[in-house]
Order: C-alpha cells, then structure tokens, then sequence
C-alpha cells in the first residue's frame, strides 16, 4: 500500500482538479444525456418516446373531430357469411372462411357492375396466394376479374399481393388472368405505412415494386377527377405515420364545447393516472368512430340494402370500396394507439383516409435525436447557470418550485411537439422522453454544481 | 315454348321438399353480361347472355359430388354454372339483428392456434 500512497493522492489531486474545470463537468453532463438519448440503455429512452407519442397521438386525436372520407369498407365477417349462405339456401356456398372463389367472383361483381353508382376502384384486401383446391377453380375468379375490367364500368379492381415475407405463387397469378396486385405485406417499416413495397413471386428472386392500398385507392380517386395529385411519387415518398383520426359525434369527438373540454381532461387524468385505473391502456375509442363508412357485407343484400356509397359525398363524386375480413380468429389484426386492435383492412382505409384528408401534409417519421441532443446541451447550461444563481440565494420554498418546474419543462417540450406535428408535420423520435429525463436532469446537475461550489468556497476558505 | 318451361319447373318445384333436393329451379342469373357458364362436354366457357337458347327459370341440379356447382340445359347442351352466380327459387337471406360489427378487439388479446386446417412443411 505504501509505495502506491502518492500515486493514489496524485489521482485524487488530479481528478479533484478537472472536476473543478467547468468544462469538464459539463462535458460530462453532456456524455451522460447522449448515453441516455442515443445509446438507448435497454431501450428506456425509445420505449417512453413511443410511450408518450402514443399518448399524445390520443391528445390530438381527440381535439377535433374529422369529416367522413370517400371510402366504404366492406366487411367479411361471420355473421355475414351465415347469412349470406342462410343455412344452404343462401347463394353464397360457404359457410364459413375462407369462401369458396365462385363466391369471390359474385361478391365482386355486386359491388361492381351491378352497382348503379359504382366505385372508382375496389380493392379486395384478400391475399389469393396459392390455389386451394378446396375452395373450387381460381380461373373462374380470374375469368370474373378478366371480364369486368374489359366490359365493366371502369371500376379499377386490386388484388392484396402479398409481398417479400410472403411471396405469391406464380401459378396463382396465371389463374387470376394477371390481374392488378398492390402489396400488403412489407418489413423494414416499424409502425410506419409505406407508399409503395415489393411484391415478390415464389422461386423467384425478382421483385416488383408495386403502390400500396391507400396509395392506389388515392391515385384511383385523384385519376377519376376528385383532385391533383401531381406531388405523389410513391417511391420516394417517405412512409405515412398514420393518424387514427376519429369523426365528430357525441360518441366520439363531441361537437359541444362542454362536453368535449371534460372528454380530452377526462383522457388526460386517466393518462397520468394510468395505474390506478387497473386496465392495461385508458380508454379507447370505439371504432365506429372512424371515419370511413363501414358496412357489412349482408348489410348490401336483402330487402332493405345499405347503400354502398358513403354519406356526405357529393352527387357525382367518386369514392373507393375496400373489401376485407373481419374474424378474430384470422389473426389479421393491427395494434393502434387509438382504436386497440383492428382490422387489418382498416390500416389501409385508415392510411387512405390520411392522404386524402392531409394531401401531401401527411404526418412522416423524423428521427430528432439529434435536436434532443442539442436541447439538453442548452438545458445543461441552463441549469448549471441556474445553480450558481441559487448558491448565491437559496431558494424558500422546495416541492411546489419542483413541480412548477417540470411543469414548464414538460410544457416546453410538448410545445416544440406541436410545431413539429402542426407546422412541419412530422412525428419525431427520440423527443418526447426528454420530459422524463430533463428534470432528473436538473436535479443532478443542481445538486452536482452546489457541490462543487461548497468544495470550492472551502478550498478558497482554507488558503 | 316459355309456357311449357314454365309448367315444367312449377312440377319440378312441387317435387322438391327442400333446397338440398336434387332438382332446383334457376329464377335468375344477376349479372349475365359478366357471367360465364361451362359446356359440360368441351369445358368451353361461354357468357351467359351468349347462351341464345337460355329462358329463365330454368331446372338444374347440383354438379355430381359438389352442392357448389348447379348443371342446366338449355339448346340441347349441358353446362357447368357456380351456385354463386345464380339465384334459385326458394333462396333465403337471413337478415341478421346484428347491424354494428364488434370491429375492435382488446389490446392484450393474444392467440396462439391457427384457424381452419393447416398443412405445413418445414
């Protein structure tokens, strides 16, 4: 121990000497909040951004209702097939999914051909991957598909195509006559909704790029005269952050000023009070609060049909038709931040309805770490500033300046938030959990400074 | 000739009992311009509105081994046609009390088995 003696108070002298040097310590409270940002440690700082993003989405959701999109989702679900097929003396074949390809080919002409006002494109988010014998000949569906497109009322008719995960059999394709396929299936894109993904074909390494559902769905309506849409390339437009808006009704986004003031405080409580409310999220939407019109596919048949055209559009306007399957034991369901889990055909209209509300103001992913960092790069300064002022008067009151504290922080960052979601339109990452770090933040920082302005007033003492 | 057609399905129905009979009668095709029917001895697709000697309604029964298939004739010749694209006499629909759909599922639903038969090779 002894020979090592003056080394260890050399070490001590020389770290006492840079802990002294502003910079150094500064450099320091810099190093630990990119850890804390960049370095993610066990995903902490990305798991409270989703967090508080998901929260915040449901905030904003909820500050205003919006109108009706031109787009009907047909639903496939149980019901519908059983009454569809009325016990065998229906005409649909099935009783049960998957359906029989006869009974594809008659649901698509109904909604096509035999409409009086039909849409300006159908997509039929049903994935033909290989043909199943059990469900009779493809090439009779195909045959349909040939037929309508070449003598029907110039319905645009899509097939879901799968994509690199789950690539199409080329036989399939050949029975379907070739028709027009968009991808359903991608990788690579989180939470995210590409504009456009490849489709691939088994024992094949070649893929084609083709535009999503709602991309196709939006390029349909803008090509059938409803508006311009000069600015959509979909390769290389970035993904749509899709915002689960929700219509204006007393269910869902009250029109009363009363009651909507006490919907949006009652959301907030129950978002800062999660876990005494001993349920997984706070309360979520019901789903019939999105704004697309929703009917079942019995609903069209019978003596009173539902029109399949949605309400509030215009006399002559066009609109688009998604059909899709709604059966919990298909497992075709997507987590969303507003409306639990849904169907995954309402993804699409969802993402549809997102591009034809916002045009080329669709939200878009922004990785702002880097603005993260700059922020607690200022905060720091900020707060080591802040120290010296309060060693030269100790604040009186402790809690309440606390709160106050991470009240205006808080309030500070969700400001920035709502310039980059309202003006710049963009969902930023790597943001949000600077409202649970920076006051921690302060806190160290304040407590590290008084420390060393103690240790200095008594080297300065003792010389 | 539509007269006789007539009385011929009038018998045919009052010897069916039930819709899983051997002997149904096609009331209607919805969609002609789009629909095809398959000759049942060359396997040619022919539309129906091409069909010139078709007059509805028309006897048919179900294709031998399937209730998805119906066979008719018309002009001599058998053909093959989808028990979707027709509408048959007695054709019910069960209007369901059911109007809005249990779209959304809770957020920690999970499940683990796959729906219907699955065959699947590693």
């Amino acid at each position: 121990m002894k020979p090592l003696e003056p080394w260890r108070q050399r070490w001590s002298t020389l770290r006492h000497k840079l802990w002294c040097r502003l910079s150094v310590r500064y450099l320091t409270y810099l190093a630990l909040g990119a850890w804390a940002l960049l370095a993610d440690p066990f995903t902490l700082s990305s798991t409270s951004d989703r967090a508080l993003s998901r929260e915040y989405h449901n905030f904003y959701v909820r500050l205003s209702g919006v109108e009706m999109a031109p787009l009907t989702v047909v639903t496939i679900d149980a019901a519908s097939i059983r009454d569809l097929n009325a016990d065998g003396s229906g005409w649909m074949s099935s009783n049960d999914w998957p359906l029989d390809y006869a009974d594809h080919a008659r649901l698509i002409s109904d909604l096509t051909v035999k409409q009086e006002r039909p849409p300006a494109s159908l997509f039929y988010d049903i994935y033909f991957e290989e043909q199943r014998d059990a469900s009779g000949e493809l090439e009779r569906l195909g045959r349909r598909l040939s037929l309508i497109d070449n003598r029907g009322t110039g319905t645009d008719i899509v097939l879901a195509g799968g994509g690199k995960p789950m690539p199409m059999s080329p036989d399939a394709y050949e029975r379907l006559d070739q028709p027009r396929l968009s991808a359903t299936a991608w990788s690579g894109h989180g939470e995210l909704y590409p504009l456009s993904a490849p489709i691939q074909f088994q024992d094949s390494e070649t893929t084609e790029t083709t535009p999503t559902p709602a991309t196709v769905m939006y390029q349909a309506l803008c090509a059938a005269g409803a508006k311009e849409c000069a600015w959509l390339d979909p390769s290389s437009a970035p993904a749509v952050s899709v915002h689960w808006a929700a219509v204006e009704s007393s269910e869902c986004i009250p029109a009363r000023p009363g009651s909507h003031i006490w919907m949006l405080a009652k959301r907030f409580l129950e978002g800062v009070l999660q876990g005494l409310y001993s349920k997984a999220e706070p309360s979520h939407l019901p789903a019939k609060c999105m704004p697309v019109h929703i009917v079942r596919a019995s609903q069209l048949y019978g003596d009173d049909p539902v029109s399949l055209v949605p309400p509030g559009i215009d006399e002559d306007a066009p609109y688009a038709v998604m059909v899709g399957v709604v059966m919990p034991s298909t497992h075709d369901y997507i987590q969303t931040p507003v409306y639990e889990r849904v169907p995954g055909v309402l993804l699409h209209a969802m993402a549809f309805e997102n591009l034809w509300r916002l045009d080329d103001g669709y939200f878009h992913y922004r990785n702002m770490t880097y603005w993260g960092l700059l922020f607690w790069a200022a905060a720091v300064l900020l707060f080591m500033g802040q120290a010296e002022r309060r060693h030269n008067s100790p604040p009186r009151r402790k809690l309440p300046w606390v709160l106050l504290w991470w009240a205006a922080i808080a309030g500070a960052v969700v400001l920035v938030q709502l310039v980059f979601h309202n003006i710049l339109r963009i969902v930023p990452e790597g943001w949000l959990s600077l409202i649970a770090v920076v006051p921690l933040l302060r806190e160290i920082v304040l407590r590290n400074e008084a420390a060393i302005m103690k240790i200095k007033e008594n080297l300065n003492e003792s010389r | 000739m539509k007269v006789a057609k007539g009385l011929c399905a009038a018998a045919l129905i009052s010897l069916a009992s039930s819709a899983w009979a051997e002997n149904l009668v096609i009331s209607d095709i919805p969609s002609p311009d789009f629909t095809e029917a398959q000759k049942v001895s060359s396997d040619e697709w022919v539309l129906v509105t091409e069909i010139s000697s078709l007059a509805l309604p028309t006897a048919a029964t179900f294709a031998s081994g399937t209730q998805r298939e119906l066979v008719f004739s018309a002009g001599g010749q058998e053909y093959r046609i989808a028990r979707a694209d027709v509408v048959l006499e007695n054709e019910t629909l069960v209007t369901s009390a059911c109007d809005t759909l249990a779209l959304s599922i809770s957020s920690d639903t999970r499940s683990a088995s796959v729906k219907g038969a699955g065959e699947s090779c590693e």
